[in-house]
C-alpha cells in the first residue's frame, strides 16, 4: 500500500473473539468509581490503517459513495482480520476534464466502472473506465480506462473533488496523473476488435473536418478495412483499398498509428495490421 | 507467574544492590525505580485494556488521559487536568494508541492481573502483595507508598489459583497508587495514606475523587485545594469510616503505637525539630483538620484497643525511639539513623 489510510480507534481494531472478552467490573464496597464519564470522540486516539481496497457506487452523476476494506492485524492477538466499513462521507465528487486530440471536451456516455489501485508508481488512484464521444469531430466512442490521483486526505475530508484530467487518441490513451503524463496503451486482441477500432475512425473521419474528397475516400478505405478485418487473409484488390490510407498525416495518421500499435498477440500478424503498418 | 522485564540499568542496581546490601539509599533507589518503572507500565497495559472496549463508558476520559500523560511527562501525575488543549497531550494519547497498534503494548485484562508479578529486592511480588511490597520500602527508609484495590480480592484470587483451587476468574478494574506520601500512614486504627507525589496510577481510577475509603484504609490523592474544602472532603469520608467501623468493630490495625513509631523512624531520616515532628504526626492522632474529636464512633474508639492517647502521644513516642536506641538527639533535632549509607538492610 502506498499511503491512503483511514484512523480507527483501538476499540474497532480487534477480532470478534478479542473484542468479546469481558470488560472489567467495579470494585464493590468502594465509594471511588463514583461517576462514570464516557470519554469524548477527541479521548479517543486512532490509528491509521492502510486501506487494501476501496469500493464506489455512484450514487448520482458523479458522485461517489466509498467503501473501504482495511486488512490490519488484531491489536490484541495478533490475528490477521479484514473489516470492511462503508463510508457514509467523504463523497468523491468526479468531475471530468477529458478531451479528445484536438482538444474538445468529450461527453461521457452510458454507464462507468469505478476501482480502487494502489501501487509503488502511483499510489492511491481511481481508475474510471467508461466511455467518452466528441461532439465537435464527430470521433467515435472513445473507451478508456483513466486514473486520477487519490489525495490523502480523501477519506477523511467532508467532500473530495476528484477530476479526471486526460487526453484520448484512438487507439491510446494519455493519461495526466499527479503532474507526470503516461503513455498507457489499450490493447487490440481480435480481428473484432480491430474492426471495430476501423470503423470507429471511419465514423471520426465522416464527420471530421477533412477536405471533403479525401474525407469520402479515407472513409471508404477505413470501411473496407474494417469490413475486411474479419477475413483470414487479404483479397486480391486489398493493397488498392488500403492505398487512400498511405497518405493519410496528422491527427488521422496519429489514429491509425495508434491503432496500429495497439494489436496484440496472434492480431499483431493480422494481414490487415501487416498491410496498414507498411503504408 | 508474568512479570515485566526491567530495563538493564534497573536490573543492575537491584542485583548490585542484592549482591551488596550494605548501602541502603543506593537499595532505596533501586527500588523505588523498579516498582515505579514495572508499575507504569501495568498502567498503560491496563489502559490499552479500556481501550478496546465497546462501552464508551469504559473507555478512558480526558482525565485519566491527563494523569497518564503527566506521569510520562512530568514524572508524577498531576490531579487537576488543564482545560486548555494541549497538543502534547494529544499526541501522547496517539503514540500510545500507536503503540498499542503494533502490539508494543500489550493488553492486560482484569482475569491476567493475579498473575502478573512485580520485580523487587530478593526476587518477586504479586501485584497484589501490597504489604510485603511496603515492607520493603519501609524497612529502607523510603518515603514511597504502594496500593492495590481491591487487593483482598486479588491476593485471593492469586491464592486459590496457586493451590489449584476452584475459583472465579478475578475481574474487577485494578485500582493502584504508587508514590511519596506524608509522614503519618496512621489515624486512628485506620490507615491513612495520602500521597504528596504520584509516580505510577492505575488507568481504573477515578480521576476526579480525591478521597477514597475501603476496609479500614483511607486514601488521598496529591490533590490541591483550599483548607476548608478539603477539610469538607474528609469529613465526607470519614462519615464512611464511622459507619464502617460500627458494622466491623475489629476492623484496623492492630497497633497504632507501632506503626507510628516506624513512621517517626522513617520520618526522621533527615534530622527534625520537635516542632517539625508534632506539627507532621497531627493528623494520626486528631485527623488532618481535628476531625477525629468531633466524629465519635458509638460504642468504640477511634484507635486499638488499650492505645487511645490520653494527649499528645507523640512527643511520648519520640522519647520511646530515643531510649530504645532507635533514635538520638543532635544540636536540638531528632535523628534516627536506621537508614544511613553503610547499614545491611534485611528485607
Amino acid at each position: 500500500m502506498a499511503g491512503l489510510t483511514y484512523d480507527l480507534p483501538l476499540h474497532e481494531m480487534t477480532c470478534a473473539t478479542c473484542s468479546a472478552k469481558p470488560a472489567a467490573g467495579r470494585v464493590a464496597g468502594l465509594d471511588y468509581l463514583i461517576v462514570e464519564v464516557p470519554g469524548e470522540e477527541d479521548d479517543q486516539p486512532t490509528v491509521p490503517v492502510d486501506v487494501k481496497a476501496l469500493s464506489f457506487t455512484e450514487t448520482a452523476p458523479g458522485r461517489l459513495a466509498v467503501s473501504a476494506t482495511l486488512s490490519l492485524p488484531c491489536v490484541d492477538c495478533g490475528t490477521p482480520t479484514t473489516l470492511q466499513r462503508v463510508l457514509q462521507t467523504p463523497a468523491l465528487l468526479v468531475r471530468d476534464n477529458v478531451h479528445c486530440a484536438r482538444g474538445h471536451e468529450l461527453r461521457p456516455l452510458g454507464q462507468r466502472s469505478y476501482r480502487f489501485n494502489d501501487s509503488a508508481e502511483t499510489g492511491p488512484v481511481l481508475e474510471v473506465t467508461g466511455e467518452w464521444a466528441c461532439d465537435i469531430c464527430a470521433e467515435p466512442v472513445l473507451a478508456a480506462t483513466i486514473a486520477a490521483p487519490l489525495p490523502p486526505d480523501t477519506l477523511t475530508a467532508a467532500q473530495a473533488p476528484i477530476e479526471l484530467n486526460a487526453t484520448l487518441h484512438g487507439g491510446r490513451m494519455q493519461i495526466i496523473l499527479g503532474g507526470s503524463v503516461q503513455n498507457v496503451e489499450y490493447h487490440l486482441a481480435s480481428a473484432e476488435d480491430l474492426s471495430r477500432a476501423l470503423a470507429d475512425l471511419a465514423r471520426a473521419v465522416g464527420s471530421s473536418d477533412l477536405p471533403a474528397d479525401q474525407r469520402a475516400q479515407v472513409v471508404d478505405a477505413l470501411e473496407w478495412c474494417a469490413d475486411a478485418a474479419g477475413l483470414p487473409a487479404g483479397p486480391a484488390d486489398a493493397e488498392e483499398k488500403v492505398r487512400p490510407l498511405r497518405a493519410a498525416a496528422g491527427w488521422l495518421g496519429g489514429r491509425l498509428t495508434a491503432i496500429i500499435d495497439a494489436a496484440t498477440g496472434a492480431l499483431v500478424e493480422h494481414w490487415l495490421i501487416r498491410m496498414l503498418g507498411a503504408a | 507467574m508474568r512479570t515485566i522485564p526491567l530495563p538493564g540499568h534497573l536490573e543492575d542496581k537491584l542485583a548490585a544492590s542484592e549482591a551488596d546490601p550494605t548501602h541502603i539509599p543506593a537499595a532505596r533507589d533501586a527500588l523505588e525505580l523498579a516498582l515505579m518503572w514495572q508499575l507504569r507500565v501495568i498502567s498503560l497495559a491496563l489502559l490499552a485494556d479500556r481501550l478496546m472496549q465497546k462501552s464508551p463508558h469504559l473507555r478512558p476520559s480526558r482525565d485519566v488521559w491527563w494523569h497518564q500523560y503527566t506521569l510520562n511527562t512530568k514524572g508524577y501525575s498531576v490531579f487537576m487536568p488543564s482545560d486548555d488543549d494541549d497538543d502534547g497531550l494529544r499526541e501522547f494519547r496517539k503514540q500510545v494508541a500507536g503503540q498499542i497498534a503494533k502490539r508494543v503494548i500489550s493488553r492486560l485484562q482484569p482475569a491476567d492481573v493475579p498473575d502478573m508479578a512485580l520485580r523487587v529486592l530478593g526476587g518477586y511480588a504479586g501485584l497484589g502483595d501490597e504489604g510485603r511490597i511496603n515492607a520493603q520500602l519501609m524497612a529502607l527508609g523510603s518515603d514511597c507508598y504502594y496500593l492495590v484495590e481491591p487487593g483482598e480480592e486479588l491476593r485471593a484470587a492469586r491464592a486459590a489459583a496457586l493451590v489449584g483451587l476452584p475459583h472465579t476468574p478475578f475481574g474487577k478494574g485494578l485500582i493502584f497508587f504508587f508514590g511519596m506520601v506524608e509522614p503519618a500512614t496512621v489515624i486512628g486504627r485506620i490507615r491513612f495514606v495520602r500521597f504528596t507525589a504520584e509516580l505510577a496510577v492505575s488507568p481504573y481510577e477515578d480521576p476526579e475523587s480525591p478521597l477514597f475509603y475501603r476496609k479500614g484504609r483511607l486514601v488521598a490523592r496529591h490533590f490541591p485545594g483550599a483548607e476548608l474544602l478539603n477539610a469538607g472532603l474528609y469529613g465526607h469520608e470519614f462519615s464512611h469510616v464511622v459507619m464502617d467501623l460500627i458494622d466491623n468493630p475489629r476492623r484496623g490495625v492492630p497497633s497504632w503505637r507501632a506503626i507510628v513509631r516506624q513512621d517517626l523512624c522513617r520520618y526522621l531520616r533527615q534530622p527534625r525539630t520537635a516542632e517539625e515532628i508534632q506539627a507532621a504526626f497531627l493528623p494520626s492522632w486528631l485527623g488532618p483538620h481535628g476531625e477525629l474529636e468531633a466524629m465519635a464512633i458509638p460504642g468504640q474508639s477511634w484507635f486499638p484497643a488499650d492505645e487511645a492517647p490520653a494527649g499528645n502521644p507523640v512527643g511520648g513516642l519520640v522519647d520511646e525511639l530515643v531510649r530504645d536506641g532507635l533514635a538520638e538527639r543532635r544540636d536540638g533535632r531528632f535523628v534516627c539513623r536506621l537508614y544511613e549509607e553503610g547499614r545491611r538492610w534485611l528485607v
